[in-house]
């Protein structure tokens, strides 16, 4: 998933890991929630990149994962680490330093 | 078809069997496997519940290296714990995690939750058990430990969510037979702040750590082991290069008498056990201060070392110098015996650490030097290593480790009047236990005070049932020796003189 664009080449990228475990649902509930977080709040300026830790556990263990779905925020920094199926929209953006009027 | 020997029956028979019996997995940690019956259920899950420091973790990282050194391959997983301070904890116990871990024999997941990551939604264990199985396939683990589980169930706020998930782990760790170790805190006087695992598990083992006066003990209990026999009594364990537990074994009830005597060092003293103490029984000197029982056991001693025979002299109340000095007065010269190593000492002050330490030190003493006899000098001094029932713990697992080695074990006991008065020679209750004692007293006349020495019992062998007296000259104890001039005054007081007389005889 890419939303980068060209016009918002002044303002900050946001990089996302997320933590899935297969099609399990609250790891499919959590990329629909975070697509359309994005899509929201960050239109073309966030990239997000899928782990399936039940593929791949050595990225799962580099990154001290321990429950799914996880969402890393990589970039901008500091980093951001959200439990969960980010049903709480309010709550992750306030995670993610996102403030209302600025959306 | 039809045609299914009876001898394919009788293998279908025995094969049902053996998968109906519970196959065990050992720990290796010290005296653990035995109050298991053999070790841990292997393919499931057992849960270690105690207090902060009760070595739990150490528990786990054992299992988990002495595996590894089987070649069985396990997975640490710690919720609290960082790894670098996991591997330094178990270098102090001698175990290298960092080679282990090289080797590809263990592998530590530091499975720490982030204390600053946010909970938005549900989430689930899934994820986790995805990870640690692809790490158990390539690595070939069969066994998982997860430290501190209460870590990272508390991350749910719901208790029935925390459950399923907790019903989902177990059964995905049953599912890939897995032999499991889980790690839970208990607080307060809450048996388990998630009791609801102790029903869950196949095994469920208690550890904690108490204050008596000022000294600490700890102490394993099993609470439930399904499909197996387990000791269900709480047994002290201490830390010494890991962890050791102290299991009263069985041993002491099933050890046949040997039937052979030792001698006293006094022939008189033989005469009236009918030839001497039982080797490797355990027997009682007890009397007040002063009545002569160092003496009697020091005679004992040195005639065994003059044998060839291995003494090891534990002393809680004299030091060693102390001990071989005074004796000069009574002509026991220990000197020779130390110098040539047949006679070790090991000196404590009963009160400088838990019991549990100075019983395993005692009992690595004993297979360290392999002595044929024991002497304890004084039962009466354990008490400061806590109370009367710790005393009486130390003293009997002596007793236990002692016959099961095959050495004789001579406790001394210091009486006070409240013991005479109540009968009891050991003082702590464990007279039943000892097959020899002898009680050593005073005996005040007009004119003087004299020594009597009565044997109380004496399991399995004739023996006097007089009351003798005697006394304890530069030749040491002389029983139904008649009163002369130079006998010992009661309290030790005037040794100083006979001593310089003995010094002569000493350089001959």
């Amino acid at each position: 998933m890419s939303g980068v664009n060209k016009k918002n080449v002044g303002q900050p990228c946001y990089f996302f890991l997320l933590f899935v475990a297969g099609d399990e649902p609250n790891s499919t509930l959590a990329q629909t929630n975070l697509s359309l977080i994005c899509n929201k709040h960050l239109a073309g300026r966030f990239n997000i990149e899928i782990v399936d830790v039940i593929e791949d556990f050595s990225t799962a263990i580099d990154y001290g994962v321990i429950v799914t779905p996880t969402l890393i925020l990589m970039k901008p920094e500091p980093r951001v680490t959200i439990f969960g199926n980010l049903n709480d929209a309010k709550k992750v953006l306030a995670a993610l330093r996102l403030k209302e009027e600025t959306l | 078809m039809e045609k299914r020997s009876e001898k394919s029956i009788e293998a279908n028979k025995l094969n049902l069997v053996a998968s109906t019996v519970l196959e065990k997995v050992p720990t290796g940690v010290s005296g653990l496997d035995e109050i298991l019956h053999g070790g841990l259920p292997s393919g499931r899950c057992t849960i270690v519940a105690g207090g902060p420091g009760t070595g739990k973790s150490i528990l786990g990282l054992e299992f988990l290296a002495f595996r590894a050194q089987n070649n069985i391959p396990g997975i640490f997983v710690t919720f609290e714990e960082r790894a670098d301070a996991l591997r330094k904890n178990a270098m102090t116990f001698g175990i290298d995690l960092g080679a282990l871990e090289k080797s590809g024999g263990l592998f530590i997941m530091d499975a720490r939750p982030n204390p600053e990551a946010v909970v938005s939604g549900d989430f689930d264990l899934k994820g986790m058990l995805a990870i640690i199985g692809g790490k158990a396939a390539k690595m070939g683990a069969r066994q998982i430990v997860f430290d501190a589980i209460d870590v990272l169930l508390n991350l749910y706020s719901d208790p029935i969510r925390e459950r399923n998930e907790m019903y989902m782990l177990h059964n995905w760790l049953l599912d890939h037979e897995f032999t499991s170790l889980i790690t839970v805190k208990n607080e307060g006087n809450s048996y388990n702040q998630h009791s609801y695992l102790d029903f869950m598990m196949d095994c469920v083992i208690l550890m904690n750590a108490r204050q008596l006066e000022q000294v600490t003990t700890r102490r394993i209990r099993v609470v439930k082991y399904r499909g197996s026999s387990y000791s269900s009594n709480e047994h002290p364990f201490i830390f010494k290069n890991g962890l050791r537990v102290i299991p009263l074994s069985s041993v002491l009830l099933s050890r046949t008498p040997t039937m052979k005597h030792v001698t006293t060092g006094s022939k008189k003293l033989d005469a009236m056990l009918n030839g001497g103490y039982m080797k490797s029984t355990s027997i009682l000197l007890a009397g007040q201060s002063g009545t002569g029982k160092t003496t009697a056991a020091c005679m004992f001693t040195k005639s065994a070392c003059e044998r060839k025979e291995k003494v090891l002299y534990v002393s809680y109340e004299e030091s060693q110098e102390a001990i071989v000095t005074n004796m000069r007065s009574t002509g026991i010269d220990l000197t020779p015996a130390l110098k040539s190593g047949i006679l070790r000492f090991l000196n404590f002050m009963p009160e400088s650490r838990a019991a549990d330490e100075h019983l395993v030190d005692t009992i690595d003493a004993i297979d360290a030097f392999k002595p044929a006899h024991v002497v304890v000098d004084a039962i009466s001094a354990c008490g400061r290593m806590g109370t009367t029932q710790t005393a009486f713990e130390f003293v009997t697992r002596l007793i236990n480790a002692c016959k099961e080695r095959g050495s004789t074990l001579i406790l001394l006991n210091q009486l006070d009047r409240s013991d005479e008065s109540s009968g009891d020679v050991s003082g702590i209750g464990i007279s039943s236990l000892i097959d020899t004692a002898l009680l050593m007293q005073y005996r005040r006349t007009p004119e003087q005070t004299q020594r009597i020495i009565e044997i109380v019992k004496a399991r399995g062998s004739m023996h006097s049932n007089k009351i003798k007296d005697f006394i304890i000259t530069e030749k040491g104890i002389e029983i139904g020796g008649k009163l002369r001039g130079k006998v010992k005054p009661p309290a030790g007081a005037g040794r100083a003189a006979s001593a310089k007389k003995n010094v002569k005889g000493v350089r001959k």
